[in-house]
């Protein structure tokens, strides 16, 4: 075990080191690759004005729509996510209660009270990250497996109260949720629906910056201590639990602005859109992708939204077929598809989360007593 | 020879524990390994056990080669260890305990059982105490108690005497020199490099995962250099 | 309040007769994680497929009505037998495809327990798969009923509650085969095995066991119990769905929890307590709340007293 921690270290040494997947492009003078970014950027904005993308990408379906949710939605959620389960390695499987948080929040000061859009939005990333804090403050404490069950039953504690809350709107949900004021020509509508692209990449390109700051900060590398060895972590004298508060709390606010914008795009939401499943789902997107790389994380949740669209007949097996990518992609590519370097050799060495498995190899033993009473 | 150890490698990762090891164990020897902390003695015997993988070189065990058999199964082939830090299951009793020694074993093993409990009288004062409430020193009786109830027939021990007092160190080797007295070869691994080799009739010294001397007990107890580096210097000159 | 008190009779009964159940399954998650310290996520979906493989082999009788005398003995014992057998049988197969590679490469806990999701999220979509008119559809989303077996009869009542033949049935099958586990466990070789395993694998290797083998028989037992618990919940429910599994694993994990992860007792334990404390919660607050109640617990459990209320006796601690 400790050898695979120094090795661990050893890689994670050369922090100068590009951790993009392609060495080359992070080689790349700063200003070019600036250049690059805001020229896909851009691109991305276009997507759905250039002719011709629609009709491959979503023959059947608004492929603005499309572009808005699933696709947007999911990247900004997978991205938040990224934040817990790829920087910190956090397993939550609870995601979607944040979501729908945020939409519950935007929903109601929106229909309830009159609030506009914008400023229901940061009350809504406010809530959430203030609910992440406040599940993550006890639990976080908790062995990483304990953690996942106990978000996952978060989530079921949230949607099952919306459910049973008549001020929430009970099973009916909420509706007559405003859409964002008009920002020049651009108008919010049922029809009008790349204004909400637009708003959806901004979040994105927004998150991106966030997370790639973080990652680099004295945050990401603590972070990648806890997810490294939380034990050890600790003993260096990292403060883990503010750290993995810190994860939780952002990755919470990223979903909440999601679920803000949800809401306003639906103008209605109901407690059953926020099931487990998406929590699978997304978190599916994170793993498919690759765990802490936002290249991935992004290639990922795009697959996930994007294929059940694309291929209609295919929807209804989107949970089998997700499900069967989850166990093969654990089995034989646990990095995923575009992984982070140093993520592959800690998931290659067992350090990447929660320790290894296995009973016959390296599992130590335990000097503590429990005694099986007769 | 009964059990040889031909030349091997064990990397953990790419870290080499053990860079081309050789030992050889003849029938009814007491052979010690000896070195600091490190050496590569604990990977030796986990090999040989079977529980690390061999990168290189062979591991014998009365002529048939077994580097590629499963752990669980070199304790049907005759060998059997007490581990380092006892690895006493805490929550059996000293009986259940010794009765997972003989769990490869079909048939009564109440005669083995006595037997241990005439070596190490205060076990079967203690037979219905779950193992994790023993001391230290009642915890590596048993846990060698344990291996010899497998009737190995190469008994492999890992510092025996970690951990405990010397009136009990010095117990626990006169018990071993008496089991090995009732024909069980031993392949012992110690840090306490006085005690071992005053027992051992052969034994190897082991440096950053080589073996870099081998002799009898008695040489290398009279050894200047192994005295300087192993036995804290030399006081009866 | 008041309710509480005019219900607790009846309160009681049904929160033991579906607190049994959970028991069973809970013994999978206890046994698994005692060996592997692993959240057998989709051991929910094993304890499904056992519902299934009870209606369907009611469903074989081709019953006209409720069974009597031999004929009921017969149905019940076969019913039980199926469910036992295509639990335990999957559950095998679970750890064969979806955990064995990731445990003897030493891969991170993470890994597994995503897989176990994976796994989970399968086995429930295949479940919901029907054939019509020529084409697989994945449509199967409503409960699939079964016939009655067990006609429902009073036996007799205590205060507000009414013991029925059904409930009764429940609780003692799955009290008596507790029992069974429990003298499996401690007092046989194979058990030893098991609980050596779980107290330190390394050491077990050294004693000759192969740990493979008692990790393929502890998915056997575990699933095997879903199994049977998935027969009396079709007997007592008349009913399931592809998604039967999904809270009342959590339940059953978080009886586990409860008990305290790795010990057989605790399971038990954690069982009837959790489904009490959810029946008087429902008298309480309505039955709607159920499942909060139930999640509420879990996270006052782990928070509180992680070991559990017997601590974790079969497996190591924190490692």
């Amino acid at each position: 075990m400790s050898t695979a921690l120094s090795k661990g270290r050893l890689k994670g040494a050369g922090s100068g080191r590009p951790r993009t997947p392609v060495p080359s492009f992070g080689g790349l003078p700063t200003p070019v690759r600036w250049v690059v970014y805001i020229a896909l950027v851009a691109l991305a904005a276009a997507l759905p004005s250039i002719p011709g993308v629609a009709d491959i990408m979503s023959p059947q379906n608004d492929w603005a729509s499309v572009l808005v949710f699933p696709i947007g939605l999911y990247i900004l959620m997978a991205l938040g996510l990224n934040v817990v389960v790829g920087y910190a390695g956090l397993l939550d499987l609870g995601y979607v209660a944040f979501f729908a948080i945020g939409a519950y929040t935007g929903a109601i000061l929106g229909s309830e009270y009159g609030w506009g859009f914008w400023e229901a939005l940061p009350v809504g990333i406010l809530l959430s990250m203030i609910a992440g804090l406040l599940l993550g403050t006890p639990t976080l404490r908790l062995r990483g497996d304990y953690l996942a069950i106990v978000t996952l039953g978060f989530g079921e504690i949230i949607r099952v109260t919306a459910n049973n809350t008549d001020w929430l709107g009970g099973p009916r949900g909420v509706t007559n949720v405003p859409r964002p004021p008009a920002i020049g020509d651009l108008t919010f509508g049922a029809l009008s629906t790349k204004p909400y692209w637009y708003l959806v990449l901004g979040l994105i390109v927004l998150v991106i910056i966030i997370g790639k700051r973080l990652e680099r900060s004295r945050v990401g590398r603590a972070w990648a201590a806890i997810r490294e060895d939380e034990d050890a972590a600790e003993l260096m004298g990292v403060p883990t639990l503010k750290f993995k508060l810190a994860s939780f709390a952002i990755g919470a606010g990223i979903a909440g602005a999601g679920g803000a914008v949800y809401a306003s795009r639906t103008t209605a939401i109901l407690p059953d859109n926020f099931p487990f499943v998406l929590s699978a789902l997304i978190l599916a997107a994170v793993v498919l992708g690759g765990s802490g790389n936002i290249a991935g994380v992004i290639l990922g949740a795009f697959l996930v939204a994007w294929l059940p669209e694309r291929f209609r007949e295919f929807q209804e097996f989107r949970q089998l077929f997700f499900g069967a990518a989850l166990v093969l992609i654990m089995l034989f590519r646990p990095q995923g598809l575009l992984p982070n370097a140093r993520r592959k050799a800690e998931l290659q060495e067992g350090s990447g989360g929660m320790g290894t498995l296995g009973a016959e190899v390296g599992a130590a033993a335990t000097q503590t007593v429990e005694v099986d009473k007769k | 020879m009964l059990l040889e150890i031909d030349d091997i490698s064990v990397y953990y990762g790419k870290i080499a524990a053990l860079k081309g090891v050789t030992v050889a164990v003849d029938e009814g020897e007491i052979v010690a390994l000896i070195g600091a902390n490190g050496a590569g003695k604990t990977t030796t015997l986990k090999t040989i056990s079977g529980l690390r993988s061999v990168a290189k070189g062979a591991v014998r065990l009365a002529g048939r080669d077994i580097t590629n058999v499963p752990g669980h199964e070199r304790v049907a082939l005759g060998l059997c260890q007490a581990p380092e830090g006892r690895g006493i299951f805490p929550g059996l009793t000293v009986l259940e305990n010794l009765h997972m020694g003989s769990y490869i074993r079909k048939g009564d093993v109440s005669a083995d059982v006595e037997r241990v409990f005439s070596l190490f009288p205060r076990l079967k004062e203690r037979q219905k105490q779950a193992g994790g409430t023993l001391s230290g020193g009642e915890q590596q009786m048993l846990a060698i108690g344990r291996a010899l109830m497998a009737q190995p027939k190469v008994l492999l021990l890992d510092e025996p005497s970690m951990g405990l007092a010397p009136k009990i160190i010095q117990q626990i080797f006169e018990i071993i020199q008496e089991i090995n007295e009732q024909g069980v070869t031993v392949l012992l691994v110690e840090q306490n490099a006085a005690q071992a080799l005053a027992l051992a009739h052969r034994a190897y010294v082991l440096e950053t995962g080589r073996v870099v001397r081998s002799a009898t007990g008695r040489e290398l107890l009279n050894d200047p250099s192994v005295r300087a580096a192993y036995l804290g210097g030399d006081i009866s000159h | 309040m008041s309710n509480f008190v005019d219900l607790f009779w009846s309160s009681t009964i049904d929160g033991l007769t579906i607190g049994s159940i959970y028991a069973l399954v809970a013994l999978g998650y206890t046994l698994v994680y005692g060996v592997l310290r692993l959240i057998n996520f989709a051991h929910s979906e094993i304890f499904m497929i056992g519902t299934f493989a009870s209606v369907g082999t009611i469903s074989l009788f081709g019953l006209s009505g409720p069974a009597s005398g031999l004929t009921l003995v017969l149905v019940l014992f076969c019913t039980a037998a199926a469910g036992m057998a295509a639990s335990g049988a999957s559950a095998v197969v679970l750890e064969r495809v979806a955990y064995r590679r990731l445990r003897t490469r030493g891969s991170s806990r993470l890994a597994a327990l995503i897989s176990a999701i994976g796994a989970s999220l399968f086995l429930q979509e295949v479940f919901a798969l029907r054939w019509s008119n020529g084409e697989l559809h994945a449509s199967g989303r409503d409960y699939v009923n079964s016939e009655r077996v067990l006609e429902k009869t009073e036996l007799f009542s205590i205060g507000d509650g009414i013991v029925r033949n059904d409930k009764l049935l429940v609780f003692v099958a799955a009290i008596l085969m507790m029992i069974v586990l429990d003298r499996f466990v401690n007092r046989t070789r194979l058990g030893r095995g098991i609980r050596a395993t779980a107290q330190d694998s390394e050491s077990a290797v050294l004693m000759g066991v192969n740990i493979n083998r008692v990790v393929v028989l502890t998915f056997l037992i575990g699933g095997a119990m879903a199994g049977l618990a998935g027969a009396l919940y079709v007997v007592y429910f008349d009913q399931t769905r592809y998604i039967i599994g999904f809270v009342l694993g959590i339940k059953a994990f978080t009886a586990a929890v409860l008990g305290g992860i790795g010990n057989l007792r605790g399971a038990l334990l954690g069982g009837l307590t959790i489904g009490l404390v959810e029946n008087y919660g429902a008298s309480i607050w309505g039955a709607e709340w159920k499942d909060v109640i139930t999640f509420s617990i879990l996270v006052l459990v782990l928070l509180f007293r992680p070991n559990g209320i017997l601590g974790e006796a079969l497996g190591r601690s924190k490692a």
